[in-house]
């Protein structure tokens, strides 16, 4: 049963990340089916929908680690044809998976540059220029909200929502156009899921980035997304402007569609 | 302003910040076995100077360092690769390897003929110590890549891959000598090889070929003992008697035989049993003529010439020349004699220097013919020693003469390959890729750090790291064995977890494995320092310090990783 949206309001910039009619199918499991999404330039795009929605499947596929079996992707009006991860960070897609893709073990400025490292020479036996590195990462940060005190300070004694910054940081100081949050809020303590979101904000701001977040929590969404797009079983089943949602639009079509008040009144029995 | 997270985090001096360093630990186990060895060996009864001690006497350093570097090196290997995450079983094995690849090119020169056909390959009756070692890490690093490539194309734990090579290898080398170093006659090879010339000490002596006379009594002497280009061949002839025809042949053109000359020695060859035997033979046919030999001397034979020879040679050294040295050995007598005055109480005559003198002193002036040996197995640091020498340190009690000349080689490599190998960690791209590789592999394949290239490089690292450890051997002490490097590796690994190495990867420091180094290089020499310790205080003390390096490092890691 296809949800009823109301119009989304209409922009006028062109979309920085268009997805038409993307589909995936792994063997005879369909994973994506006709997917379409715009992202907007300095807009957060809230990526909703339930476990096994798709919404893995779908990210994976924007950032070249699956080729789609069917529709196009259009990065400023343009098609892209991403055969590996490589390409798609090339063409400006940034994702900050679940686990960071971190070292704990390594400093700040060692994990900001990991295979991107700032050096003189050629090879990999290059010169580290690390005090301009230590200066970067600490810049990069601090214009995203996290001041840090030393960047010679190891990953693993900083808190999850400084972990989650010195990814999206380092994501968007490597050229990233589109930045793919991964659930960053899951798995934080509450005080640090609110420096996230702000953070998420300050990127916002910058209003050169558009932002896809995959959550799952509704207020959270509520709270940053200027758009939503519900998954469900592989389809979308739903999308809108703020604007245009109502809260019990958003937790009916996060459940999937289904009716909260028909799964409230059979627990009641 | 609102408190951050980011003043949670206390601010630490420089001092603290000191003490916090990962491989503080091993520091303070390194200063405490340097004193203590140093009190038990002499030091406590010279007022508590642990310096004052026959560990830490000239000879005591000389021998100390030697040991400290042999295990130092392979050690920086294991641990750069234990960052990465992984492990290597086989440097000891590799160590043999080495050894065994580089002395029986050495004895036997190169010989490949396709099997089953005459077609010869290569046919090399010298293979110059350059040769030798560069022909042996190619066939090192070559085991490296193919150990690297195996862990990391099956996913087998290293440990499995590695303690597999421990055995291949080990095992490769006894084949190899029990295949290859052997007399035709002989069933097989003996698994050691004891007798290669002094490499680093030979001498080219070509420029007084005219002037050198051989009396008829020393050649056969001459012959056997002196010159090693003749040498080699012969061993080669030894080991084919069935073909001695060509292998005289090949010695006649680089020693210009005349026929009549070559006829006579295929005549009598078949019939000699040994080398000493083929050389005295030669030596009688050519009446060991300078003229067809080429003068390639050891050092310390060039200076057992007849008088008549050594005076020939001291005629043809530049005057001003022999005046220096001269004057030096007279400088170094009078010290000498001064210095032994001093010690028994009565005057010494400093001892007079004759031409002779000069002219032995003058040989060892003369630069090595080959370099690489004596890079691999000479002195290094001479000028240190000759230098503490002269300000009053470093002398014999018996004779007031210097006591050392130098360092081990294998000293300069030790530190050569743990700059190299900070550098490499602390300021190249290629240490955040190693860190990274053993810290989070997924991490560093995310962003594009080729971990499957760093990891197999590693493995090629510590097969270089073994290679030189047996290049420094054998051109040290000129021999080798099946046995070498046995247990090597878990004494490398045990030396890279007290420099603060995880088992899991991505941790420690290069100080640190410095430090652990010295801590069981002069535990394990400590006994013949010490007379009633003995080698099971050596384990008790490796098993003990190696377990609590293993707990400082757990709760090391834990403070850095936050406790995860």
């Amino acid at each position: 049963m296809a949800a009823k949206t109301k119009t989304t309001t209409t922009t006028t910039t062109e979309p920085v990340i268009r997805v038409s009619n993307l589909s995936k199918r792994f063997g005879n499991f369909t994973a994506l089916n006709n997917v379409s999404l715009d992202v907007h330039v300095g807009e957060v795009h809230a990526l909703l929908g339930d476990n096994g929605a798709g919404k893995s499947t779908l990210i994976k596929t924007l950032a070249g680690v699956h080729a789609p079996n069917g529709g196009q992707i259009f990065i400023d009006g343009e098609v892209v044809n991403f055969k590996s991860p490589r390409d798609a960070s090339e063409a400006g897609i940034g994702v900050v998976y679940q686990d960071l893709a971190i070292n704990p073990l390594a400093t700040v400025t060692r994990n900001f540059f990991l295979g991107r490292e700032m050096a003189v020479g050629l090879g990999p036996f290059s010169w580290m220029k690390m005090r301009q590195m230590d200066r970067i990462a600490t810049e990069q940060m601090a214009s995203i909200g996290i001041h840090i005190s030393d960047p010679e300070q190891t990953v693993g004694t900083m808190s999850g929502g400084q972990k989650q910054t010195l990814a999206i940081a380092r994501a968007i100081y490597f050229g990233a156009k589109v930045l793919i949050l991964d659930e960053p809020t899951s798995a934080l303590g509450q005080i640090q899921q609110m420096e996230v979101l702000k953070t998420i904000r300050r990127v916002q701001q910058r209003g050169d980035i558009a932002i896809i977040l995959i959550t799952h929590n509704e207020i959270h969404a509520r709270l940053i997304a200027d758009r939503f797009t519900f998954l469900s079983l592989g389809e979308v089943i739903g999308s809108g402007h703020r604007d245009d949602m109502e809260s019990g639009d958003i937790r009916r079509l996060m459940a999937g569609g289904a009716e909260l008040a028909d799964l409230a009144a059979e627990l009641a029995v | 302003m609102a408190r951050s997270e980011a003043d949670r985090r206390r601010k630490v001096g420089y001092g603290e910040s000191l003490l916090r360093r990962p491989e503080i630990g091993a520091f303070i186990v390194m200063i405490v076995v340097l004193v203590s060895l140093g009190w038990a060996s002499g030091g406590w009864q010279n007022n508590l100077n642990f310096l004052d001690s026959t560990a830490f006497s000239p000879l005591g350093v000389r021998n100390n360092t030697r040991i400290v570097a042999q295990l130092g090196i392979i050690a920086i290997g294991a641990f750069m690769l234990m960052v990465a995450g992984e492990f290597d079983l086989s440097i000891g094995s590799m160590i043999g390897f080495a050894g065994m690849s580089l002395a029986l090119l050495l004895k036997w020169g190169l010989h490949i003929t396709i099997p089953f056909t005459d077609i010869v390959l290569v046919d090399l009756d010298v293979v110059p110590p350059s040769l030798a070692f560069l022909l042996t890490l190619g066939m090192t690093l070559a085991f490296g890549w193919l150990i690297g490539n195996i862990v990391v194309r099956s996913g087998l734990p290293s440990f499995i891959v590695t303690l597999a090579f421990l055995f291949f290898l080990r095992g490769l080398t006894e084949v190899c000598y029990r295949f290859l170093n052997r007399a035709p006659g002989d069933r097989s090879g003996s698994t050691q090889v004891s007798d290669l010339p002094d490499f680093k000490n030979l001498i080219d002596l070509e420029r007084f070929r005219s002037i050198i006379s051989y009396p008829a009594e020393q050649a056969i002497g001459a012959a056997k003992g002196c010159l090693s280009v003749f040498e080699r061949p012969l061993n080669n002839s030894l080991a084919k008697l069935d073909n001695v025809k060509d292998n005289i042949a090949n010695l006649a053109t680089t020693s210009k035989m005349s026929p009549e000359q070559l006829a006579r020695i295929k005549e009598l060859a078949p019939a000699t049993t040994s080398k000493e035997e083929l050389a005295a033979k030669i030596a009688e046919v050519c009446k060991v003529d300078p003229n067809t030999i080429s003068l390639e001397m050891e050092r310390v034979d060039a200076q057992k010439l007849s008088a008549d020879d050594l005076l020939a040679i001291f005629s043809q050294i530049p005057a001003g020349r022999a005046e220096s040295l001269r004057n030096m050995l007279e400088a170094d007598a009078t010290r000498t004699a001064e210095r032994l005055s001093n010690i028994k109480g009565n005057t010494v005559t400093p001892a007079s220097i004759n031409d002779i003198d000069v002219a032995k002193e003058f040989f060892m002036t003369l630069p090595t013919k080959n370099p690489v040996a004596d890079l691999f197995g000479g002195n290094i640091l001479e000028w240190l020693a000759n230098w503490t020498n002269v300000i009053g340190w470093n002398i014999t009690e018996r004779t007031g003469a210097q006591w050392i000349d130098g360092l081990y080689a294998v000293v300069g490599w030790w530190i050569f390959v743990a700059l190299v190998a900070w550098f490499v960690m602390q300021r190249t791209k290629a240490g955040n890729w190693i860190y990274s590789t053993g810290g989070n592999l997924q991490a560093a394949k995310a962003n594009g750090v080729p971990t499957d290239g760093v990891k197999i490089s590693l493995f090629m690292t510590t097969a270089a790291c073994a290679t030189i450890f047996a290049a420094t051997q054998v051109f040290d002490t000129n021999s080798a064995d099946a046995a070498k490097g046995n247990l090597k590796e878990l004494e490398a690994i045990a030396t890279a977890v007290v420099g603060g190495a995880i088992l899991t990867g991505g941790f420690g420091s290069i100080w640190g494995v410095v430090f652990g180094a010295i801590i069981f290089g002069l535990a394990q020499n400590a006994l013949f320092y010490i007379p009633w310790l003995d080698g099971a205080y050596y384990r008790m003390f490796l098993g003990s310090i190696l377990l609590a390096a293993a707990l400082m490092n757990e709760s090391i890691r834990k403070r850095f990783t936050g406790g995860i």
